[in-house]
């Protein structure tokens, strides 16, 4: 049936994943997840003050220090492999250096 | 001073309506760019599910880049004059005509614990999924209105989720009515998603546990259900994105920018398509945005075509009626209920204050990041504040990308 090709096909894609790093637990997830799908997916991370609502960029609820850039929206960036997420809230706009 | 047209359509919005247009310009003669701030193109309807094309999108992408539209993706729009001026993260855009599509976004009521971690809006944890949320074996709530809670619960199940309770606020007269005007073929298939886990007069009341959602309280009828979840999906219909239309000046009716038959605003040399002059869906917003496509290349619609965007309107129409929230969706907050999620603003502080301009000056409300996105649409849905101006730029941006977008973007390769 088609709906079973393209769930088989899903679990093909998600073969392939890349490590990330989430408040210093590293774990793995398909490659092409969003970094907010990474962390809200997860079991094992239990981050606070974290709230993603909308998905898509507009409630800033998953923002997150990521690479060092305070403030990204998680929901709108992929992961990429040695990703380094931060989850708690930086006081004040920024980049670290 | 002369400036000079790069382009002679800029089309702000890559979803269904944005793309309609920006193809049907350019296969008309017209230089055109597409700017779309997801990473890639297709909107909150067509979005890529793991890299994967939506197949209704296929064809349409294919057509854009054979007429050489430009397109600049991941791209927010900072600051915008009209008729075509914008800053944008990605550099400066010039063109003698705007076609806005910047869609729309879902609106939220909030209910005691609607902030914890697994509360998430039935457009994102459909979004989530779609990017790599793993939902397999989780137990879901979904609650809220609109045909969108169906379709979310048919591709989570899809997904492995166990989704244990549909609740639709709207009655089930309501919902019967509305039901009629679509064809046998939709009834049907509004029967097979709904199934026996469907309610209709149901509505969320409180989500239980500590920092991550772990059940929910449900109204239907005159009693109360609880479940236990670890997510809890609410969707309480969809309201356009007007940040942009206001700031280029466009009249707004009701919550919607106002248009004519060639989907011209009030602003001159700007158009606007799709979610953002009324909810009404993707094969509307398509119909919207090829007539705009048509009108921004000084051409007529064909008269099948306007025709079909009129009967996709009269649609939006009856989608309006039929999901029209019950008041007492707007009773749910408790006082101390956070109302702005950005800068923790409960119910108590805010609901004293007689318009948003002053609630937000005196609590932070509307302040925080998303400024106001969410708050706002909530308030105003509440308390029947307005929205305010808007002012640059349009969404929280680093200085150095300031810095870095004061001039033109290069020239073309």
């Amino acid at each position: 049936m088609k709906d079973h090709v393209r769930g088989s096909k899903t679990r093909r894609e998600m073969e392939s994943k890349v490590e990330l790093t989430v408040d210093g637990i590293r774990f793995r997830v398909p490659e092409r997840s969003s970094v907010a799908a990474a962390i809200l997916g997860s079991r094992v991370l239990h981050p606070t003050g974290w709230t993603p609502l909308c998905g898509i960029g507009v409630c800033w609820g998953c923002r997150a220090t990521i690479n060092g850039q305070t403030n990204s929206r998680s929901c709108l960036v992929t992961v990429t492999s040695g990703m380094r997420v931060q989850t708690e809230l930086v006081a004040g706009p920024g980049e670290e250096p | 001073m002369t400036i000079t047209n790069r382009y002679d359509v800029a089309v702000i919005g890559g979803g269904p309506a944005g793309i309609a247009a920006a193809v049907t310009a350019a296969e008309n003669r017209c230089k055109v760019v597409l700017v779309d701030e997801s990473p890639r193109l297709g909107g909150q309807i067509w979005r890529e599910r793991l890299g994967t094309v939506h197949s209704a999108a296929r064809p349409w992408l294919q057509r854009l880049h054979q007429a050489g539209v430009k397109i600049f993706s991941g791209t927010s729009v900072l600051h915008a004059k009209p008729p075509g001026e914008f800053l944008t993260s990605s550099g400066r855009v010039v063109a003698k005509k705007t076609i806005l599509a910047c869609g729309a976004r879902e609106q939220f009521l909030p209910f005691p614990g609607w902030t914890k971690i697994g509360v998430l809006s039935v457009g994102g944890i459909q979004a989530l999924v779609h990017s790599g949320l793993d939902v397999k074996n989780r137990r879901v709530v979904i609650a809220g209105t609109g045909p969108l809670l169906l379709q979310v619960a048919w591709q989570l199940r899809q997904h492995g989720a166990l989704v244990l309770r549909i609740a639709e606020q709207t009655s089930l007269t309501k919902l019967r009515q509305f039901s009629a005007h679509l064809g046998f073929r939709k009834i049907m298939q509004a029967i097979t998603l709904a199934n026996y886990r469907f309610r209709t007069s149901a509505w969320p009341l409180e989500a239980l546990g500590g920092d991550r959602v772990e059940g929910v309280n449900l109204q239907q009828g005159q009693q109360t259900e609880s479940f236990s979840c670890d997510f809890l999906a609410v969707g309480f219909g969809l309201t356009p994105n007007l940040e942009l239309p206001l700031a280029l000046g466009c009249q707004v009716l009701g919550n919607a920018v106002r248009v004519d038959d060639h989907q011209n605003t009030t602003s001159e040399g700007v158009l606007a398509v799709g979610e953002v002059c009324g909810i009404k869906g993707a094969w509307g917003a398509l119909a919207d945005g090829a007539c705009a496509g048509y009108a921004a290349a000084d051409l007529s619609p064909p008269p099948k075509l306007i025709q079909k965007r009129d009967r996709e309107r009269r649609f939006g129409f009856r989608l309006a009626e039929a999901f029209e929230l019950r008041p007492e969706l707007r009773t749910l907050a408790q006082p101390c209920t956070p109302i702005c999620r950005c800068e923790n603003v409960a119910f108590q502080s805010v609901a004293p204050f007689s318009d948003w301009n002053s609630a937000k000056l005196k609590t932070r409300c509307g302040m925080g990041l998303c400024q106001g996105r969410i708050c706002g649409d909530t308030t105003r849905s509440l308390f029947g504040w307005g929205p305010s101006g808007v002012r640059p730029p349009l969404a929280p941006t680093p200085i150095h990308t300031l810095l870095s977008t004061t001039t033109l973007e290069g020239p073309e390769s």
